[in-house]
């Protein structure tokens, strides 16, 4: 027979209910009490809107108004997009004793090398296992080298792989070190043209749209942004583009797997992390200066990604794999490519074509071929002055895409277009009138190769 | 004096010593027994028929008159019987050449020439021209070392183009003899090295060896055109001869072999194909047949290997490209273009699969000829498989496939 509860037990227990709701009750207000006498409460600043010049509808027609932008800032050297060529021409022309700007559109250094998760550097070296591809990126690897998961595979005739987060700790050290001006989270949207002569970038961010003028301006966006802007001649190329990512816990995968059985496919490639693999993706060719095409693959890619980790998961011994993170930055491989005074072709690669003007050696993706000068014109527009590109949007056929997009490839071209716009700042002469001799002179000493 | 300048000659053109491998060609073609061997063979008839004609004719006229001169690999078994051993008498050895002679052209009608390897100027550029590679040269060490035994055993017994000379004489010892009887008249003695015996003897052998000879082709023959469409066909140079014809045509000379730079033609030895037993096979190893050679195209003194000029050589087919997308790196999400950058005919394209979310590499079989430049260079292998069991052989994620073709004209692009 169930119990009963006599009167009293109903008492007790109502009214201990009250008595507790009653100082719940208490506690909650005492704490919102709390929260607004707190000293460090954002204090707001009152902004009425009169000041706000947006775009208006004109006969169903967008309109911008005609503004005047601030000029935040001046300086000797611009260098737009922190990737591998970015920074290494950053520093290039701050070592070389001008002062440098440089833009970055996301937080951090590294561009695709660290944003986009490509963290195996491909083609530096060359037949022979000669590494051709030395100065500011080489000094960035030897850096990486001394730091405790810094890098793997560091050894001749082997494509080694690093550790995006150290790389963006050894890039912001650097960049500090060389005392270079920092504007992070910032696009750089137009290029201030006078004349023929471009004379600074415009760069949009939260602070709103701003100014900044340059005697020479380095073009590192990868996308060719800013020699777009300013009408210089170039090609654009759709491409291949996909989204790395990395996948945790294979240290908990079983060393005894079955001998003999097929690898799994989406395992990836070794970090220097232990247990941690990097996976590519190479993806569809996409037009990567579209912008509902990057939104469209970059939807595919995470459904895709999630599937494969999932398919990886269901291979006895990889049931504690995960997903660890997706690259923050699309896996676009070359959109933009410029129409320079000159112009790398793969026939001149195979054949070792030599350049008078010539800036740095390329290497090849796994040794496979002798290395290759790249000459100063590929990083020179026709017919916009004082303008330098470096990375992958430097002057070549489309055959070129592979060999001009490797990282190692954007050290050397980017040092090369940092030396160069230090050099024509410093002799006061257009970007095209620059003595190769003086460049190739600050290239050597700092410790570029040259051939 | 002239037997010396003729195997100085001979050696010349084999080894060959002068800048052309072309050279290599002059002693095979110098054969009447291997010309019409191919010929009957259904061999193409090039101008290289002319010094063979020629020796024909020379030969006709003057009894043995190759061998008396001209031939290297009969001063190279006179010089192997000089250091000899062991001599011993022969007498009781049947004169067997003009039966392989013989047999092989009645062969060659029916499909395969059953001898037509014994050809002792092939011998010779077997011997010479493969440095001792390939085990090509056996046969005629063989040869040599029996000459060390029995010396002229070779020359006067078994040499096909010895007998073939022989047969060459026939009607001119055939007018000779009746010259002969008629003016002994008809009573008079028969002359002794024409006796009716030994030619009815001789006939009757023929016909033997014919019907076996003929049987045996017929039956090599059938057997070539029979494994046709089973298995993959064995790649074989471009422009050879259809499978079905390729064994029998070739006369094993090693000619290809030697003069392929890149090192690919290998002789057959696999024991399950006899009728093709040391006949050239296109094998990738370390390199492919390269776009700027036709090499072997020139050398063939049989007509196995058409003569190519080398935009047709390169329309010329060894087989096709075909791709195990389960050994490519790209279905690792490695990056990776070799097979299409390699590609000398643009035959290969990579694209985009939404169902393996990855690029797969594609082959346009009517651009690819099966060059094996993809092959040597690509970077995906069985490794894993042959991690357990060694005896695996190494497969790629791009094989080359030979397709059977019954004619070399078909092996041709359009």
């Amino acid at each position: 027979m169930a119990k009963q509860y006599s009167r009293r037990d109903w008492m007790r227990v109502l009214g201990s209910a009250g008595v507790g709701g009653v100082a719940a009750g208490a506690f909650s207000s005492g704490a919102l009490a709390d929260l607004a006498s707190r000293e460090d409460a954002p204090k707001g600043v009152r902004v009425d809107g009169s000041e706000a010049r947006p775009c208006t509808l004109v006969d169903g027609q967008v309109v911008e108004p005609r503004r005047i932008l601030p000029r935040t800032h001046e300086t000797d050297v611009l260098v737009a997009g922190a990737g591998p060529a970015g920074v290494c021409a950053a520093i290039a022309a701050a070592r070389a004793g001008v002062k440098v700007t440089l833009v970055e559109r996301y937080g951090h250094f590294g561009g695709l090398w660290t944003g986009g998760l490509v963290v195996l550097v491909l083609g530096h070296w060359v037949t022979g296992k000669k590494q051709v591809c030395q100065g500011i990126g080489e000094e960035m690897m030897a850096r990486l080298e001394k730091l405790d998961r810094g890098v793997v595979n560091r050894r001749p005739g082997v494509n080694p792989t690093v550790d995006a987060e150290a790389l963006k700790y050894v890039m912001v050290e650097m960049i500090v070190e060389a005392g270079i001006d920092v504007f992070l989270h910032s696009w750089v949207v137009d290029a201030v043209m006078d004349g023929k002569r471009i004379g600074g970038v415009v760069f949009q961010s939260k602070t709103g749209r701003q100014a900044i003028l340059a005697k020479q301006v380095i073009d590192t966006t990868g996308d060719g942004d800013i020699f777009a802007a300013a009408g210089a001649e170039h090609e654009v190329r759709p491409y291949h583009i996909g989204l790395p990512y990395r996948i945790g816990n294979l240290d908990r995968v079983p060393a005894s797997a079955p001998r003999g059985t097929k690898p799994p496919r989406h395992l990836g490639g070794v970090t220097p992390i232990a247990g941690v693999n990097w996976v590519n993706m190479q993806g569809p060719d996409g037009n990567g200066l579209d912008v509902r095409e990057l939104s469209r693959l970059e939807l595919n890619h995470r459904r895709q990604i999630w599937k494969q980790v999932e398919e990886l998961r269901a291979t006895p011994g990889h049931e504690d794999v995960y997903l660890m993170e997706t690259a923050p930055q699309l896996g676009v491989r070359i959109t933009r490519a410029l129409t320079g005074t000159a112009t790398l072709t793969v026939d001149g690669v195979k054949k070792s074509q030599k350049f008078d003007d010539c800036v740095g050696v390329g290497g090849a993706w796994q040794g496979d071929h002798q290395e290759w000068q790249i000459p100063y014109g590929a990083l020179l527009p026709k017919n916009v002055d004082n303008l330098l590109t470096g990375g992958r949007s430097i002057s070549s056929e489309p055959r070129m895409s592979d060999l001009i997009r490797v990282i190692p490839n954007c050290w050397v071209s980017g040092h090369a277009a940092g030396c160069a716009a230090a050099v024509a700042v410093a002799d006061g002469v257009l970007a095209r009138d620059v003595s190769i001799a003086k460049v190739r002179q600050v290239l050597l000493e700092q410790k570029a190769y040259l051939g | 004096m002239v037997r010396w300048i003729a195997l100085a000659a001979s050696i010349v053109c084999a080894l060959p010593l002068l800048p052309w491998h072309s050279t290599t060609i002059v002693l095979p073609a110098t054969s009447p027994f291997v010309a019409l061997g191919a010929w009957l063979s259904g061999g193409r008839i090039s101008l290289w028929v002319v010094p063979a004609v020629l020796v024909a004719a020379a030969c006709a006229a003057w009894r043995r008159l190759f061998c008396r001169y001209l031939c290297p690999m009969g001063l190279l078994l006179d010089c192997a019987g000089l250091v000899a051993f062991r001599k011993r008498e022969m007498r009781h050895v049947p004169r067997v050449g003009s039966l392989i002679a013989l047999a092989t052209w009645v062969g060659a009608v029916f499909g395969f020439p059953l001898f037509l390897w014994l050809d002792p100027l092939s011998l010779f550029s077997a011997f010479l021209g493969n440095r001792f590679q390939d085990g090509l040269w056996l046969i005629p060490a063989a040869v040599i070392g029996v000459s060390m035994i029995w010396p002229r055993l070779w020359c006067t017994r078994v040499c096909p183009l010895g007998a073939t000379q022989d047969l060459l004489r026939l009607p001119a010892d055939g007018l000779r003899s009746l010259a002969l009887r008629r003016k002994a008249g008809p009573e008079g003695e028969r002359p002794e090295r024409l006796s009716t015996t030994g030619l009815h003897r001789r006939t009757v052998l023929a016909v033997a060896a014919a019907v076996v000879a003929g049987g045996m082709g017929a039956v090599l023959g059938r057997r070539l055109s029979a494994a046709s469409g089973q298995t993959p066909a064995p790649l074989r140079p471009p422009g050879a001869a259809g499978e079905d014809r390729f064994a029998a045509l070739c006369i094993r000379c090693g000619n290809c072999l030697q003069v392929c730079p890149a090192g690919i033609l290998r002789p057959d030895l696999e024991p399950g194909r006899l009728a093709s037993l040391a006949t050239p096979l296109v094998v990738f190893q370390d390199d492919y047949c390269r776009e700027d050679c036709r090499a072997c195209t020139q050398v063939c003194p049989s007509g196995a290997i058409r003569r190519l000029s080398l935009a047709d050589k390169l329309e010329h087919t060894i087989g096709v490209a075909v791709v195990e997308f389960d050994l490519c790196l790209l279905a690792y999400n490695r990056e990776c273009d070799i097979c299409k950058r390699v590609c000398p005919r643009d035959a290969v394209t990579i694209d985009w699969s939404d169902k393996e979310y990855a690029r797969i590499p594609q082959v346009d079989d009517r651009r690819c000829n099966g060059c094996g430049a993809c092959l040597v260079a690509c970077p995906g292998k069985n490794d894993w498989e042959r991690e357990t069991d060694p005896r695996i052989p190494v497969r790629k994620a791009i094989a080359i496939v030979g397709t059977w073709k019954a004619e070399a004209g078909e092996a041709k692009r359009t």
